[in-house]
């Protein structure tokens, strides 16, 4: 097999380079998913694109209220990172338990789960419960901005057009001060099974406000149970815990099958995994 | 520590349970370090890549291969379908005949000229330049298949009805073997026991998944007419006759050499088409060929699954009186490793180190259109220890009594033994209520409370106490039952002990050493080991069933005792006394009265023949000694005249505690315990890698390890995140004690170790979710206890 490898200096030179051959071309982020399928010959591109000198490892404050993670962040590097600590806990908790060790984590990049779409990872839901913001950039229309509500399509599918790359995602702060993850998985060496993302703010009068809880790694695309503009429509409690459970167990109407698990478990799990994840949302409520 | 756990297995860091026992052999540095040399890491000049391109269908007659498109890559220097090697390869032998076992026979070519019998099966290979041309040719070849009935179940391949998927070779079922073991009086002792209990036990099929996959590099020498096959093998003798036969050339024509070995666990055993293909593409080639397997197909080869319907008898006591097992065990493709045998072992086995003498026991070896098998680390003993260890845990419900109380009232006593069971085996010792005794006090009372049991959490415990025979041998196979060791000494009192064994990466090469200093009073850094090479090594069988230790230790130990007389002799000349008042300890030869000399003084003197006594004589060099050691009890045991016979019989006793989430179904391991009884154990490091590395397997086995196939024969568990292997995470430490007694029938005392744990895991992991779900009324319904198997378990309970 050969190929022409471009190792692009900034965001613009890769675009450049995808633009001429959008679909003989394969971007390598961290290289975890896609150099073992170019090693097995699952992939024959081209031209392989490395964007790993393109400058876009970085994370910075934008403002106050704007994180700026590059698509070839590292999960170690968003362990590593002291502003993340206050600033987005939950993603640091993600990336600490991501499965492969700290190979994995020093290699594969958030960027990269996010445009590999994968149904059964855990980036696409953290994305939109946070509520990022993912830019793509083409050399032919420039920087274009995509919520991830809408970013993640299908299996496998995303809102990039074959000439875009993903240059940067951003999240929205402050970040809700209560949130979990609950992951679940068949043993260390497992993708996720099911995950439920549980963001919000708990007031003094239970109240849940500025909440989402978003199902990932059970359906194709990450599934929405709810959303800031539909909470605080009830005082949080075991009544609301549950009716969120029953939610989401109606709302897998397609649940994703593999080798690991089918979807008719997948739906058995969902709601009690609901529950899960709101118990500390529930604690944070009776906490005086 | 769960990292060492999982080193033992994956990593095959030698001895790797401690950091002090890999800091004692080099051979293990390399492997922590990374300078290790695999058989990938070979890169001779010209060396040229196979790939092998595979079909697609579980069952059809081969029409067309078409080759074309794979011909035309730049690139690409050969390529072969099995019309090209059907006259070039004879068929490849088997490892274990199953004709000279009473079975049925067929060829097994290296590629199939006319019938394909799995999907996977190699159709043709391609030599190229490099290992992407030569993948990406092997994946441009395709077949026209003219479709046949695929079978791929197991009770289906028995099915009267069912395709005869050898009749071409004259078979008129699917049975490769079929024995039964029927000792009378089972009829009578159901009618007169106080209970019966009837099960179905399923398990599923596993495979080895060692980290390093199966390689092969083979360079012809024209100019000598010698091959030269560099392999990632277990028997790399047996292996060169399997080469020499299959090519048709001479055994001396032929050299394997075994570089490091990431792991075996049976898979390199011997029987597999790349093998002489390989050979051949290098001989038509005249340039050196290597085939590295990739995970992939790996992941192809399987082993383990069986069903076992069985009844048993047993009284108010926990006694039991009968057991009747049917054994149906399908073993994929018929394949010249030795897998098929498995299932034979799984038959022989029972009943355990048990007292039962009345037993109706029924085994049936199908053939099937999926991948074929080979060995796996347990050899299907593991099968028969999970069945018996099942059935204890019933009776003891049944009846009322604690499970080690079952076990208790039913183990064979010491003085019961040595005990013939009914499968012909001889238990040679052991101490099965100590070691029972030992576990009960590592068992820790019901955790209490809401922490403990919960509406989300059920938590309990399971034992199991295994029995394994060890070191086995079969006459009239290479399941070698003798070794041979070389053990040289040289002028500075260096050793080098040339062995027919091999390391798969346990680190036996640092027992052998421990074992010869001994003999020789040096210390192991002063013996290398030389291993896996048939032009220096003795004639020898490699590493399978637990025999590194009691036959290549013993054959080692009496080789070194020969040069250990000459050292005496020659020692008694110099300090002027009897060679047998010489003591050999921390390099020298002393004598109480006489004095001392250096050994490397006396290993000196020898060579340059300064060495003379009073009298004149002299001690001749070389210091060099030639053994073979076969232990005792190896005769034929079987009515066929070529069963499988064990000298010694390894016992151990399991403890694990797991919590049960009733919301998941996922199983965490919480803790494990062993009491492990190998008999004399010659480094514990080792063995405690051993132990951690088949109760890993074990619990990975019972937990989450299965080969899945669509209903199609496509391999669906094809990578490491499809099947999935426990990792250090998953497991926490172990605690591993140890028993000893001695066996009669080895020179050491050793009973062998490595494959006891495997079956003891299964059965402790299962008992303790059976044990956790029975709390609630549920029980285990499936192998492996995956979250959904235990989940649909969970629900059945609920709604029942």
């Amino acid at each position: 097999m050969t190929f022409t490898f471009h190792l692009p200096r900034s965001a613009g030179e890769a675009a450049e380079l995808l633009a001429d051959a959008p679909e003989g071309t394969t971007l390598v982020g961290g290289g975890t998913l896609v150099v073992p399928e170019l090693a097995s010959g699952l992939r024959r591109p081209e031209h392989v694109v490395d964007l790993s000198r393109a400058g876009l490892a970085t994370i910075s404050l934008l403002s106050e209220d704007t994180l700026h993670v590059g698509a070839c962040t590292t999960y170690q590097q968003v362990l590593d990172c002291e502003s993340l600590r206050a600033r987005l806990p939950l993603l640091q908790h993600v990336a600490a338990q991501i499965t492969g060790g700290v190979q994995i984590r020093n290699q594969g990049t958030i960027g990269g789960a996010a445009v590999a779409a994968r149904p059964h990872s855990d980036i696409p839901a953290v994305l939109v419960a946070l509520r990022a913001t993912l830019h793509a950039r083409s050399a032919a229309r420039g920087t274009r901005q995509v919520p991830a509500a809408v970013f993640f399509r299908g299996a496998y599918e995303h809102a990039l057009d074959p000439d875009e790359l993903l240059e940067a995602i951003t999240f929205p702060l402050p970040v809700p001060p209560e949130w979990s993850y609950v992951k679940l998985k068949f043993g260390e060496g497992s993708w996720p099974i099911a995950t439920v993302v549980c963001t919000g703010r708990v007031g003094a009068d239970r109240m849940l406000t500025d909440a989402a809880l978003v199902v990932g790694a059970a359906a194709a695309v990450p599934l929405v149970v709810l959303t800031p503009a539909a909470a605080a429509v009830s005082p949080l409690g075991p009544e609301l815990a549950e009716d969120l459970a029953r939610q989401a167990e109606r709302a897998l109407t397609e649940p994703w099958s593999d080798v690991l698990a089918t979807g008719e478990y997948r739906r058995a799990v969902v709601g009690g995994l609901v529950r899960r994840a709101l118990r500390p949302l529930l604690a944070a409520g009776d906490r005086p | 520590m769960p990292v060492a756990a999982t080193a033992a297995r994956r990593l095959v860091v030698a001895g790797g349970s401690t950091t002090a026992a890999a800091a004692r052999a080099p051979s293990d540095l390399a492997l922590i370090t990374g300078t290790a040399r695999f058989v990938d890491d070979l890169q001779p000049t010209d060396l040229a890549t196979m790939a092998v391109a595979r079909s697609t269908v579980a069952h059809a007659r081969l029409k067309e291969v078409d080759l074309s498109a794979a011909q035309c890559l730049p690139g690409v220097l050969l390529v072969l379908t099995g019309q090209d090697t059907y006259a070039a390869l004879r068929p490849i032998p088997p490892f274990i005949d199953p004709g000279l076992l009473g079975g049925a026979r067929a060829d097994v070519h290296a590629l199939p000229r006319r019938t394909v019998r799995y999907v996977g099966q190699p159709i043709a290979v391609v030599v190229a330049e490099d290992p992407h041309t030569a993948a990406h040719a092997a994946s441009l070849i395709t077949a026209e298949y003219e479709l046949l009935p695929a079978v791929m179940d197991g009770r289906a391949a028995l099915d009267p009805a069912a395709s005869v998927l050898y009749a071409d070779q004259g078979w008129t079922d699917n049975v490769i073997y079929r024995t039964r073991t029927d000792t009378g009086g089972v009829e009578e002792a159901f009618a007169a026991a106080d209970h019966c209990l009837t099960r179905t036990f399923a398990i599923p099929r596993a495979t080895t998944a060692p980290l390093e996959p199966r390689g092969y590099l083979a360079s012809w020498d024209a100019v000598a007419g010698r091959l030269t096959l560099h392999a990632s093998c277990q028997n790399p003798h047996q292996l060169r006759w399997m080469i020499a036969t299959t090519l048709g050339l001479a055994e001396s024509a032929v050299r394997v050499v075994v570089p490091h070995v990431g792991g075996a666990f049976g898979l390199k055993m011997h029987g597999h088409p790349e093998e002489p293909l390989v050979c051949l593409c290098s001989r038509l080639l005249g340039r050196p060929v290597k085939w590295i397997e990739s995970r992939r197909e790996c992941f192809l080869i399987g082993g383990r699954e069986q069903v076992h319907d069985v009844e048993v008898a047993f009284d108010g006591d926990g006694v039991l009186r009968a057991l009747r097992d049917r054994i149906v065990v399908p073993v994929g493709a018929v394949s010249s490793t030795p897998g098929w045998a498995m299932g034979k072992l799984s038959a022989n086995t029972l009943p355990s180190g048990y007292r039962l003498r009345t037993m109706d026991v029924q085994l049936e070896v199908v053939t099937t259109t999926t991948p074929p098998w080979n060995a796996s680390r347990g050899y299907g003993k593991e099968a028969a220890i999970l069945v018996m260890e099942r059935l204890l845990d019933l009776v003891a419900r049944r009846v009322g009594i604690d499970p080690i109380e079952a076990r208790r009232r039913n183990v064979l006593r010491s003085d019961e033994l040595p005990h013939r069971t009914p499968s012909g085996f001889i238990i040679d010792s052991g101490d099965y209520p100590r070691l029972l005794d030992q576990l009960e006090a590592r068992r820790r009372p019901p955790a209490t409370g809401t922490a403990a049991q919960s509406d989300e959490v059920l938590r309990a415990t399971g034992i199991a106490f295994e029995v394994t025979p060890e070191a086995g041998g079969i006459r009239g196979t290479f399941v070698g039952d003798y070794e041979t060791a070389t053990v040289r000494m040289d002028a500075t009192a260096r050793v080098q002990v040339l062995s027919g064994l091999t390391n798969p990466g346990g680190g036996n090469p640092l027992g052998l050493a421990r074992i010869v200093a001994a003999e020789l009073g040096l210390a192991p850094e002063d013996v290398l080991v030389v291993q896996g090479d048939t032009d220096l090594c003795p004639y020898g069988f490699g590493n399978f069933s637990g025999r590194g230790t009691i036959i290549g230790g013993s054959a080692a130990a009496l080789a070194a005792r020969g040069v250990a007389a000459q050292l005496r002799e020659a020692a008694a000349a110099v300090l002027r006394c009897a060679a047998d008042t010489v003591v050999l300890h921390e390099r020298q030869a002393t004598h109480p009265e006489a004095g001392a000399i250096a050994l490397a003084d006396l290993c000196l003197r020898l060579y340059t023949r300064t060495v003379e006594a009073a009298d004149g004589t002299t001690v001749e060099p070389p210091l060099e000694a030639t053994s073979t050691y076969r232990p005792g009890q190896t005769r034929p045991l079987d009515d066929d005249g070529h069963g499988h016979s064990y000298p010694a019989f390894s016992s151990a006793a399991y403890l694990v505690e797991v919590a049960v989430d009733r919301i998941t179904g996922t199983v965490t391991v919480e803790r494990v315990a062993a009491v492990h009884d190998c008999g004399t154990v010659i480094d514990e490091a080792l063995v405690d890698g051993q132990v951690h590395g088949a109760v890993t397997m074990g619990l990975g086995a019972a937990l989450s390890e299965q080969v899945r196939f669509d209903a199609a024969g496509v391999l669906l568990s094809d990578s490491f995140k499809s099947y999935v292997v426990l990792r250090a995470p998953d497991l926490p430490s172990f605690e591993v004690a140890h028993q000893c007694t001695p066996s009669p029938n080895t020179l050491l005392g050793a009973k062998g170790a490595g494959e006891a744990g495997v079956g003891g895991a299964i059965a402790a992991l299962v008992n303790a979710v059976d044990a956790a779900l029975a709390q609630i009324g549920a029980t285990v319904t499936r192998l492996p206890v995956t979250p959904p198997n235990v989940l649909a378990s969970l629900v059945d309970a609920g709604r029942a």
